[in-house]
């Protein structure tokens, strides 16, 4: 009960640096929202139309003060550039964002844990290095030009997938398979580390000075064990995986969130920017308490404190 | 392990197998059209928009009382004759009848006269405001005839009356949603060849044909817009042939789609054109030899041969040909020699140092910097490239007096959205104290005082001398920019797409196009 | 330290990722000398030139030469991640020996910053860093650096809260020594390895990370080269003239292959436990 309370108290002071940082950052980027609103042709007096409309002829206190009370209420503003209310904008692609990111996770925590396997199980250094270098190459890859190639050859050359859109589950295959490959690396590199170490351990020497089968070892002991770093990896990749997905999204022409918010800091769509940076900021605090708490149910040691 | 490794290779098998036996060839037309948008639609609102990916969705939805035709000449839309009285400022337009909005509404004088009423009012402050400036008053003389009267004779009042933003709006939809008119797809209306029927925001746009279209009806049931922000993307998107039709092609993209035996591409003349402006209050662009002389530092044959070929022609003055009051002033001619005299001339025999700003908004903006620069470099100036990103470019353009720009050479891509001479030169380059339209501070009394002429001249041999007199001083005499080429419009689509129309103002529609 | 460096020597992926990073840094260092072409003369007329003798990896849009242009490019790329990397690791470190050691409210509160950067999507404050201070090698080497601090801050955090309680720290503080002294003298040293290592990998990410903000059109200035925008650049001529496409990402991919190798051997040679 303790650990809830302390989650919770974490997560709002979190939220309330968010909503700091991010309004600060805003109100430093040059650039009048009202000035790109109008567009290039309008008149001074429609811009400054536009920014009272906005409110933002108001001092930037206010502004915040504003915006914090708002969003408590759930009210994130209204987009400057499309005149719709920011939360439904953000409804509506939210899912394509959070499809993506749990499919990346579920694919790399897959890859990894095999990649990882097999270099524990060989036990040979070359097939060890083989396998990592294999995910690294992945990794070391700007995701939007594995996507990119990615797209040339399965969508083009052999045209197994759809090369863009969302239409159907098969659509999402490409693109999460770019992103599981890439954080697959990293979740690869923890698990095989943590593996080896628990391998090293007496208990599974022990265990297999007793005749237990190695994978039967490593089913019961070992992994369960190196479970643990790759839930703390992935809470600590979520927010990258979230906001990294801007890319992906941009190549395969996803309506995602991340995508929305490069939009919206390219035309100083403000509201969008703050509201899209609290809301994926809220997903990323939450997942990232979620992973402390099953890490503490994971860790024999921090359960027993 | 083993198992594993089998069962992925079985499912590999599996979706090979899927995948090639899906190429089954469909017979007739397709019942739907998919274009790959470069971004999704701001709002269908056409008196509040101001971008072309937007624009080109209203086309599809909205009419114009008198439009253009696919070389720029005002044809009949919703009003089947118009005329104008002596005074030069009383315009009648007779509407035709039998026409409904899509939702069963009939089309009439009242209803026009409330979408000026809206798109003039300037306490809404719609994004077009500015551009019906000019109009006095608009009355309802009959339920078929509307009058409009303007404070002045206005040359261009035509190709205004053309625009996109002068298209009229379902009104008793428009007042109920006020605002946000156009921000979904139940907020939307008009009496076009298509409806909406669907908007899922940077995902697709689904428009449907409307069967109770006074005109021709279109040839497809649906034509969808995708968004595909990532160009290279879209291209690879046609190719596989999951769009039928992309526009704003990477320029190497189109040589090599033009080869490719499945598509096809076309390119049409546009008001689009790219040119480098001078800051003419920042030294030493305050002395004409200066701005002459990098005219003819620039070797823009050179530019447009090998950089961008396709997509590109020479300019020949500041307004494109297909522009109305356009005047052929010929290619300034590359002579590195006359550049270095003329610099001699205004005192600066070893060059200076400037900067060039640009933005990668622009197609080839940032190689464009680069080439210039390189140009500019054989004459003796040495020219730093600012890459600023739009958001930040649109600030030094938002009004700024010449002490707070701090700019001296900058891109600027020009096309006026009424393809008028009026609205090409006028705005851009007349003085003003600072740089809300001329964004490079341009000043020169006699252009002023042709240039005014012009747009109360309703004589079209006079007001043509006019503007050609406007357009010598701007290019040759006291050079207002670089001008570099004028840009086509290239549309690309799969080779059994027909009935595409591509504008010269740089948008496709696709009243009449069909898939076969 | 003999120990591991015998360790690190019998590494052989390692030792191959160190010979690639020697050799990129080798080329960043010696760009003009070893170029065959000037990297930034523009000739329009022969632009698009695929491969040949003269023009190893062939020419760019605006006929410079893509061989030349990748080795300067290492020079603005490498230059890049070093830079952001030290600068992370210098503040992320810092923050992370005074959380360590302060402990309760200061670990808190600094603790809480790390975990609102984490949270903070990371390509949107590189975009903001980028539109705050304009598109250049700084404002990239900025963005760069305040994604890495967190990073480096939990990793000092962890590693010097485990000494920070040790015996010696103990006596040392009881004797009287300053707490910059007993940090710098006991603590941070017993971060080196995992530091090391860390940014080592940083430097890879940071590669990847500033070629991301290329591709978003955001970057340094041109006429510098950096891999990053010839790669972004040439997504566009993927299929009309792949080389001058395919190199920058062959470029990158190696060195980002490499620094992580390099820091997996390091992990591993240094690490006491193995």
């Amino acid at each position: 009960m303790h650990l809830l309370l302390q989650s919770f108290l974490r997560l709002v002071s979190v939220l309330f640096g968010i909503s700091v940082l991010v309004f600060l950052i805003v109100h430093a980027i040059p650039g009048d929202p009202a000035v790109i609103a109008a567009g290039l042709e309008a008149s001074p007096e429609t811009v400054a139309r536009i920014r009272r409309d906005l409110g933002l002829d108001q001092p930037l206190p206010v502004q915040f003060v504003r915006f914090v009370t708002r969003a408590v209420t759930g009210d994130l503003g209204t987009s400057i550039r499309t005149g719709v209310p920011v939360v439904s904008e953000i409804r509506e692609r939210l899912p394509h964002t959070v499809i993506l990111t749990l499919g990346g996770i579920g694919l790399a925590i897959l890859l990894g844990l095999m990649a990882g396997m097999a270099a524990a199980i060989t036990r040979r250094r070359w097939v060890d290095r083989v396998v990592m270098a294999l995910t690294l190459v992945a990794v070391s890859t700007p995701s939007y030009w594995l996507a990119l190639m990615g797209m040339l050859v399965f969508a083009l050359q052999l045209a197994l997938v759809p090369s863009i859109g969302v239409g159907t589950p098969l659509h999402y295959l490409l693109p999460i398979v770019v992103l599981g490959l890439q954080s697959g690396g990293q979740v690869a590199r923890i698990s095989r580390a943590a593996l080896m170490e628990t391998l090293h351990k007496e208990y599974v020497r022990a265990a297999e000075a007793r005749g237990v089968g190695r994978w039967r070892v490593i089913g019961r002991h070992a992994l369960g064990n190196a479970l643990l770093p790759v839930v703390t990896l992935i809470g600590l990749r979520i927010g990258g995986l979230l906001a990294g997905t801007v890319l992906v999204e941009s190549v395969f022409a996803i309506p995602g969130v991340g995508r929305m918010m490069v939009d919206a800091v390219i035309a100083r769509d403000f509201p969008m920017v703050q509201g899209g940076v609290l809301v994926v900021a809220t997903l990323i605090v939450v997942v990232n308490v979620l992973t402390d708490l099953v890490g503490a149910g994971l860790d024999p040691r921090v359960r027993a404190a | 392990m083993k198992k594993l490794i089998v069962v992925v290779l079985v499912l590999l098998v599996v979706v090979a197998c899927g995948g090639g036996g899906g190429s089954n060839t469909p017979t007739g037309p397709r019942d739907t059209l998919v274009f790959a948008a470069s971004a999704d639609a701001t709002t269908l609102d056409p008196h509040n928009t101001t971008d072309t990916e937007s624009d080109q969705v209203i086309m599809m939805l909205y009419e114009t009382l008198i439009g253009f035709d696919r070389d720029m000449k005002i044809v009949p839309r919703l009003a089947e004759r118009w005329d104008v009285a002596a005074d030069g400022v009383t315009w009648t337009f007779h509407l035709r009848d039998g026409i409904r909005f899509h939702d069963g509404t009939p089309f009439d004088a009242e209803a026009v006269r409330r979408n000026f009423a809206r798109v003039m009012d300037p306490v809404a402050n719609h994004k077009r405001l500015v551009l019906f400036d000019m109009i006095d008053r608009v009355e309802a003389v009959d339920a078929r005839t509307v009058r409009i009267t303007t404070r002045y004779p206005f040359g261009a009042f035509e190709p205004t009356m053309a625009h996109v933003s002068a298209a009229i709006v379902n009104p008793a939809v428009a007042e109920k949603f006020g605002k946000d008119f156009g921000s979904a797809a139940d907020r939307a209306s008009g009496t076009g060849p298509y409806r909406i029927a669907s908007w899922k925001k940077d995902q697709e746009i689904v428009l449907e044909r409307h069967d109770d279209y006074w005109g021709e009806q279109g040839r497809t049931e649906r034509i969808v817009y995708r968004p595909i922000p990532e160009a290279a993307a879209r291209v690879l998107a046609l190719e596989a042939g999951d769009v039928d039709v992309i526009s704003r092609i990477p320029s190497a993209d189109i040589a090599r789609l033009e080869k490719e035996p499945g598509i096809t591409v076309t390119k049409t003349p546009s008001v689009g054109m790219q040119q480098f402006r001078f800051n003419v209050t920042k030294k030493p662009y305050t002395d004409v030899r200066v701005r002459q002389a990098i005219s003819y530092a620039i070797d823009r044959r050179a530019i447009v041969d090998n950089l961008v070929s396709s997509f590109a022609r020479p300019s020949t003055g500041p307004l494109t040909p297909i522009m109305r009051g356009y005047a052929n002033l010929g290619e300034i001619p590359h002579d590195p020699d006359k550049a270095r005299a003329l610099l001699k001339a205004a005192g600066y025999p070893d060059g200076f140092k400037t900067r060039i700003a640009t933005t990668p908004r622009y197609p080839m903006g940032v190689e464009l910097a680069e080439a210039l620069a390189a140009d500019l470099k054989k004459v003796g100036i040495e020219a730093a490239i600012d890459v600023i990103e739009w958001g930040t470019m649109v600030t030094y353009w938002a009004g700024l007096p010449p002490e707070k720009n701090p700019q001296e050479i900058f891109i600027m891509g020009a096309g006026a959205s009424t393809a008028d001479a009026d609205w090409g030169l006028r705005p851009i380059f007349r003085s003003a104290p600072t740089n809300e339209n001329n964004y490079g501070y341009y000043s020169n009394a006699e252009f002023d005082r042709v240039i005014e002429a012009a747009m109360r001249e309703t004589d079209a041999e006079k007001r043509q001398q006019l503007y050609r007199r406007a357009q010598e001083i701007v290019y040759l005499e006291d050079p207002g920019a670089v001008w570099l080429f004028d840009t086509l419009y290239v549309v690309a689509s799969r080779a059994a797409v027909e009935g595409v129309t591509p504008s010269p103002l740089g948008a496709v529609t696709f009243a009449h196009a069909v898939v076969r | 330290m003999s120990e591991s460096w015998r360790r690190l020597a019998s590494d052989v992926p390692a030792l191959l990722a160190l010979a690639v990073v020697a050799l990129f840094v080798g080329a960043a260092l010696l760009a003009d000398v070893v170029a065959p072409h000037d990297a930034l003369a523009v000739d329009l007329a022969s632009n698009y030139l695929p491969a040949s003798r003269t023009h190893l990896l062939g020419t760019d849009h605006l006929g410079r030469d893509t061989f030349s242009r990748l080795l300067l490019g290492a020079r603005v790329s490498l230059t890049i991640a070093l830079v952001a990397t030290l600068a992370g690791l210098l503040v992320g470190a810092t923050l992370g020996l005074i959380a360590a050691w302060r402990r309760g409210a200061v670990d808190g509160t600094i603790m809480q910053a790390v975990d609102v950067l984490l949270s903070f999507p990371d390509m949107l404050l590189a975009i903001a860093v980028a539109a705050i201070l304009g598109r250049g090698v700084m404002s990239t080497i900025v963005a760069v650096a305040i994604f890495s601090v967190p990073i480096f801050a939990r990793l000092v955090r962890a590693s010097a809260q485990s000494v920070v309680g040790a015996d010696f720290v103990v006596a040392s503080r009881a004797a009287g020594a300053s707490a910059t002294r007993i940090l710098l003298r006991h603590v941070l040293p017993q971060c080196y390895a995992p530091l090391l290592a860390q940014g080592t990998i940083t430097l890879g990410s940071a590669i990847l990370f500033a070629s991301g903000l290329s591709f978003l059109g955001l970057g340094v200035q041109p006429p510098d080269p950096e891999w990053g925008a010839m790669l972004s650049r040439g997504r566009e001529l993927l299929r009309s003239s792949p080389l001058g496409a395919v190199a920058p990402g062959v470029a990158i991919t190696l060195v980002v292959l490499s620094f992580s190798l390099l820091g997996d051997g390091l992990k591993d040679a240094l690490d006491p436990r193995r």
